[in-house]
């Protein structure tokens, strides 16, 4: 028992402050984020017996952690399964045409610095699902393919929803940059 | 390999800069930024800027003083001397409730969805799981996991490999037991399985049986019924293997009964 726990421990401890991160953008509508890591945490302790060590460990306490949060939040797993391609294109386009996204992507950092606060507040006004799929993948790093299991959808509607996602924060900067003035244009 | 247009090279760029895209894909996309010096700049552009946005949202890490009460409140550990918070249960998990609440759903749902073959009373899966999740509170007459193949063969299905759990395709599956039903006097094995802390259900019959069963009652959806509105509140699949056939009753989880489990 206590050589589990110690296991346990080694395993779980460098993945808090992802769960953390990732719960705190996720749960901050109902409940907390400490509950939801809590819970999750205990429930991945319950079950550990039968985790076989070797396998993705990351992948499967994040597991436990998304199933916890769709426990708290009936609606969420439906919102998933939603999506609307044909909308995608058009954010495309929209953003293309655009001056004020020329200048983000002309010096990304230094629009992100003065933004960094918004930006958080940002992603969390994220459609849900949308946000769910965006910081697996983009904050977490997890492959399409490893969150269309987490989450039980099709690869297309992953890939849909981070599209979006994507698309919806960088019309956030393209805001921040027109309501704040072009940056000045920095000499090459 | 394909020649790309630009527009087509763009419609790539994600997946390219997340490396999802298969090896033809991906060749395609680097032959044409080679040549095309406008879609080159809009791709190292989009790739500066996306990670610089990761970088700002990965800054982020765990207080303290929450990292001190989740790991106090595992079993075995020492705590620290922190005063802990009384720590509120998640507003759902009042796990009663969530079934009755399940149950009234899915008779509802059960009309619905059989638009043709009209049955009576709600379908087998419906119905199943809705006893089923009783059946996990009381876990009457279940056989556990080790006795579960003299169950088999006892009922005359004889020797099958039954996982009784393990951690598969990401998910944590876990056999907790198995017990012979009787559905419309069809003769099953039903097992019962834990997912995520989410109970699910096998069920285990000969063809023959299951194909004697009125269409609404088979624990399986039927094709051409609405499986996506269904999907919302359980999960069923169902696999064959020589004259039997497995139907998996989850709770809007998954549990593939043709992977891991036969
Ligand atoms: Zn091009
Ligand atoms: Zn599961």
């Amino acid at each position: 028992m206590a050589d589990r726990r110690a296991d346990f421990s080694a395993l779980l401890e460098p993945e808090l402050d992802a769960l953390w991160r990732f719960a705190e953008r996720m749960c901050w509508e109902g409940g907390t984020a400490e509950d939801c890591v809590q819970e999750a945490v205990l429930t991945a302790w319950r079950k550990f017996e039968a985790f076989s060590v070797g396998t993705n460990f990351r992948a499967w306490v994040f597991r436990i952690l998304v199933n916890t949060i769709f426990n708290a939040n009936n609606s969420l797993r439906r919102r998933l399964r939603v999506t609307d391609r044909g909308a995608d294109l058009d954010l495309v386009a929209a953003l293309e045409r655009e001056e004020a996204y020329e200048h983000v992507l002309a010096d990304p950092e230094r629009v992100l610095s003065r933004v960094s606060d918004e930006l958080r507040g940002a992603v969390k006004s994220l459609p849900q699902a949308e946000r769910m799929v965006f910081l697996l993948r983009a904050i977490e790093g997890f492959s399409y393919r490893e969150i269309a299991d987490t989450l039980e959808i099709p690869m297309g509607t992953v890939m849909s929803h981070l599209f979006r996602a994507r698309a919806r924060l960088r019309e956030f900067l393209a805001d921040h940059v027109r309501e704040s003035g072009s940056p000045r244009r920095v000499p090459s | 390999m394909t020649t790309l247009r630009c527009e087509q090279a763009r419609a790539m760029l994600m997946a390219y800069l997340d490396s999802e895209l298969d090896a033809n894909a991906t060749l395609s996309v680097t032959e044409h930024l080679k040549g095309c010096a406008g879609c080159r700049e809009r791709f190292e552009r989009e790739g500066r800027l996306e990670q610089a946005l990761v970088a700002t949202l990965r800054e982020e890490t765990m207080p303290a003083d929450v990292r001190a009460r989740v790991l106090d409140a595992l079993p075995g550990h020492a705590p620290r001397r922190m005063r802990r918070r009384p720590r509120p249960r998640l507003p759902v998990r009042r796990e009663a409730l969530a079934f009755a609440a399940a149950a009234v759903l899915l008779v509802a749902a059960g009309l619905y969805l059989y638009p043709f073959g009209r049955v009576d009373g709600p379908p087998l899966a419906l119905r199943a799981t809705a006893s089923h999740r009783a059946a996990f509170a009381s876990s009457d007459g279940l056989v556990p996991p080790e006795r579960v193949d003299a169950l088999l063969r006892g009922a005359g299905f004889g020797e099958l490999p039954i996982a009784h759990g393990g951690f598969v395709n990401g998910h944590m599956v876990e056999l907790l037991g198995a017990r012979r039903e009787d559905l419309a006097g069809v003769p099953v094995i039903h097992l019962v399985y834990e997912c995520c802390d989410v109970p699910a259900s096998v069920f285990l019959m000969r063809r023959a049986d299951f194909e004697e069963l009125p269409v609404g009652l088979r624990p399986v959806l039927v094709e051409g019924a609405s499986l996506d509105e269904v999907d919302d509140l359980l999960d069923v699949r169902f696999a064959r293997r020589g004259d039997l056939v497995l139907a998996a009753v989850g709770d809007g989880h998954h549990l593939e009964p043709a992977s891991p489990l036969l």
